[in-house]
């Protein structure tokens, strides 16, 4: 697996100054059951969120993704591998202090789970309690996230009252009352209709702007992926992708206006996007040298870089342009230097990557040569 | 969002606090959202409540029903034999023991009492019930009631009896001036007075030592069951009957009025059946009570089980949640307290009427049958968050 981890794009300017990611999964394995009923259930999984990401975790059901969802959550114990939620490592947490830590994240679960004999307001001021909230401030509070999900007139309606609409979106409200850091959310939109889940999603997604909180969304539902900053896929257990939208789109953009990759299908692209790795560069900084051997393959995001071979400029390219993939398929060492003229985002493929690449595409490999022997 | 450490730490204590408002009041949402439910289950608690008023009235009142007739004698001690039970068994010894204690400083008089069984021939359907027979001095100024004091003159007549209008019908009328026969004998009653019959039998009745004589040859009254013993005013009572328990010597024993009445007390709950009956009782009714708050506590639970857990998932610890069933637990209990209190007056009063056993519905008495409620309400509010404990908050996922 490799993945394609970045700040997401124009982050808020209060927001852009570097922050702890909001939550770091190392090697996490996890099993249930016991002696010959044990079944390992996740394997080594490892993942990054940073504050201000919207993450979507798909793949099959039995795949871990809820697991790993309560996992993150506090909800269950750390067997193997460290998990780090808002700055605390929680393997080391007593189990009072794992319930701190709940309090700072937003639940959003597949059942409303409200109170009947509560009305919505006041089963969004169950979870206000636990938060900062001063006792004068809560009905505005309450209200206003109400409205916010289109319940203003549904405030002091209990649950049978509701549609089932609407008592995901009251449920929303708990979740996001107290303005948690990290929001985790399991199949939120999945009772929702069109309208609805429009709604929540845009709320999810102004929460990750507005106050920079991470989403962690389990879904099957493909209208809340392009609001995604991430995509995440579990199968089996593990974590076989982790895509930045953002990039991987940009990438696929790239890709797709380069004579080169013209051939590639939408799948072999995103396949292509998925396993680039974003590499940043300073000015000044060589980024391939002559005479090395050649390992990876550029494609440059942002930035200008200049071709030097020999002491003499032979190239200067800039966003959409790539390099490096002349020693990977001759074999030979690098035959000019790559020098950043300014700050460089670059998204790499490795070496393997890059040959599987070609392996897969008889056009793209044919492509390849003829771009290669035009170069010498 | 306070901004200052003070604010912080007030908004803290306000939140607590408020957790705490809120998970009562959560309590008493879900209870009064289910009203049918919660109304029948009511019912279920409001009868174990019941239950432990009546178990509890008779468990206390039992051992007093023992001191009905001695609540109604005027005596600083006590003589009775070492070989005293309780009131129907009390034993006997010789009449000449009483000549020293009629001699000590302290005594101001002394009265013997005689009891014994006979048959009263004249019972309804020609039935021959017992009739506890109580011999005393008629000059004696020993009973209390003005229905005895006003009408014990006449006991000095032959062959006259005056019986307890508490006695059963079984004995036929007890109209004054009807002549029954007793042991063989005519027998003329001569009034009523009332005090109970309490555990000396069906039907009781007061005569003179010379009838009891006449009733009772075979016994004369050379042998006395008990004697009413008055001090001079003014004298200890409890250091008296040391003294003169000194002075009558082996094989009696001197009684004060409290150390009776915790004899009796004794004697009735912890060396007959009644302690073991109406304790077992009272231990029943509150299981049943606990049983009943635990059933609607637990289902409640059990219904919004995933409720629960979405808490505990979001932040609330299991001390908030063990809270709220505690306050429905406390709740159902208190609701089912409330008219049950009412209920139990009126069947203590319908039980004294019927069986002059002093049932009296006394503060200390709500106050003990409120401790149960509470011990049920802990008790189920215990088991209750047992099953509190199986919401897990990572099945809500």
């Amino acid at each position: 697996m490799s993945a394609v981890v970045a700040e997401p794009e124009a982050p808020p300017a209060a927001l852009s100054r570097p922050s702890a990611p909001a939550v770091q999964v190392s090697g996490v394995n996890h099993f249930y059951g016991e002696g010959a009923a044990r079944n390992q259930v996740l394997f080594d999984n490892c993942i990054e969120v940073q504050p201000a990401q919207l993450v979507v975790m798909t793949g099959p059901s039995g795949a871990g993704k809820t697991t790993l969802l309560t996992l993150v959550g506090a909800l269950r114990s750390v067997q193997a591998g460290r998990i780090s939620v808002l700055g605390r490592e929680l393997s080391q947490l007593s189990p009072r202090e794992l319930v701190g830590v709940r309090r700072d994240i937003g639940f959003v679960f597949q059942m409303h789970n409200l109170f009947d004999a509560l009305s919505a307001y006041e089963n969004v001021k169950m979870a206000m309690q636990l938060g900062r909230q001063r006792p004068e401030q809560m009905r505005r509070r309450g209200v206003e996230i109400l409205e916010q999900l289109g319940l203003g007139h549904r405030i002091d309606y209990r649950p049978r009252m509701l549609s089932g609409g609407e008592r995901q979106r009251v449920a929303i409200a708990r979740a996001l009352v107290n303005e948690p850091r990290l929001i985790l959310a399991d199949e939120p939109t999945a009772a929702l209709d069109r309208e609805s889940t429009r709604k929540v999603v845009e709320l999810l997604k102004a929460t990750t702007v507005e106050h920079a909180a991470a989403v962690i969304m389990v879904t099957h539902d493909y209208r809340i992926i392009e609001a995604a900053d991430r995509l995440v896929h579990m199968v089996d257990g593990r974590i076989v992708s982790d895509v930045v939208l953002h990039d991987a789109l940009r990438i696929c953009e790239f890709l797709r206006a380069v004579d080169l990759f013209r051939a590639l299908t939408p799948t072999q692209l995103t396949d292509v996007a998925e396993k680039m790795t974003k590499r940043q560069y300073r000015a000044g900084e060589v980024i391939i040298r002559e005479g090395d051997p050649g390992e990876e393959f550029f494609l440059i995001s942002d930035g200008e870089v200049d071709v030097v071979r020999a002491d003499h400029e032979v190239a200067h390219l800039g966003r959409g342009d790539f390099f490096g993939e002349v020693a990977l398929i001759s074999g030979e060492p690098r035959n000019s230097t790559v020098l950043a003229t300014e700050p460089v985002d670059t998204f790499v493929l490795g070496k393997s990557d890059f040959q599987s690449a070609l392996d897969a595409s008889a056009p793209f490999r044919d492509q390849l040569y003829r771009v290669y022997f035009s170069r010498h | 969002m306070p901004t200052s450490g003070e604010g912080i730490g007030n908004a803290a204590e306000a939140a607590k606090s408020g957790q705490i408002f809120v998970t009562i009041a959560l309590a008493w949402r879900i209870l009064n959202h289910d009203k049918g439910r919660t109304l029948l289950a009511l019912g279920g608690i409001f009868m174990a409540i019941l239950l432990v008023f009546v178990q509890l009235g008779l468990f206390f009142s039992v051992p007093q029903g023992g001191m009905l007739l001695y609540d109604n004698m005027r005596f600083d001690l006590l003589l009775v034999s070492d070989q005293y039970e309780y009131q129907a068994q009390p034993g006997a010894f010789a009449r000449a023991r009483l000549d020293m204690l009629t001699a000590a400083p302290e005594v101001e008089a002394i009265t013997p009492l005689y009891f014994g069984l006979a048959k009263w021939q004249s019972g309804e359907g020609g039935m021959w019930p017992d009739l506890f027979v109580i011999g005393l001095d008629p000059a004696s100024s020993l009973f209390d009631p003005a229905s005895i004091r006003r009408q014990q003159n006449l006991l000095s007549r032959p062959d006259t009896i005056l019986v307890d209008s508490a006695t059963r019908p079984i004995f036929g009328p007890l109209s004054s001036g009807r002549v029954v026969e007793i042991n063989q004998r005519k027998e003329t009653i001569a009034g009523h007075y009332r005090l109970g019959t309490g555990f000396m039998g069906l039907g009781v009745a007061l005569i003179s030592e010379a009838n009891f004589a006449r009733l009772f040859p075979e016994r004369g009254l050379g042998l006395v069951n008990l004697a009413a013993v008055r001090l001079k005013p003014g004298i200890d009572p409890e250091r008296a009957a040391a003294q003169l328990q000194h002075m009558v010597g082996p094989g009696l024993r001197l009684f004060t009025r409290a150390a009776l009445a915790h004899h009796e007390a004794s004697y009735w709950t912890t060396r007959t059946s009644v302690g073991l009956i109406f304790g077992s009782g009272l231990l029943i009714s509150i299981v049943v009570g606990i049983m009943v708050v635990y059933q609607i506590v637990s289902a409640q639970i059990g219904r919004q089980l995933p409720q629960f857990a979405t808490l505990k998932a979001i932040g609330y610890g299991d001390g908030a949640l063990a809270l709220t069933v505690a306050a429905m637990s406390i709740m159902i209990a208190l609701a089912g307290f409330a008219p049950a209190v009412p209920a139990a007056a009126f069947i203590y009063r319908e039980i004294r009427r019927q069986t002059m056993l002093p049932v009296i519905l006394s503060p200390g008495q709500i106050g003990w049958v409120w401790v149960a409620a509470l011990i049920m309400a802990t008790i189920s509010a215990l088991l209750a968050v047992a099953a509190l404990r199986r919401a897990d908050p990572a099945d809500v996922f």
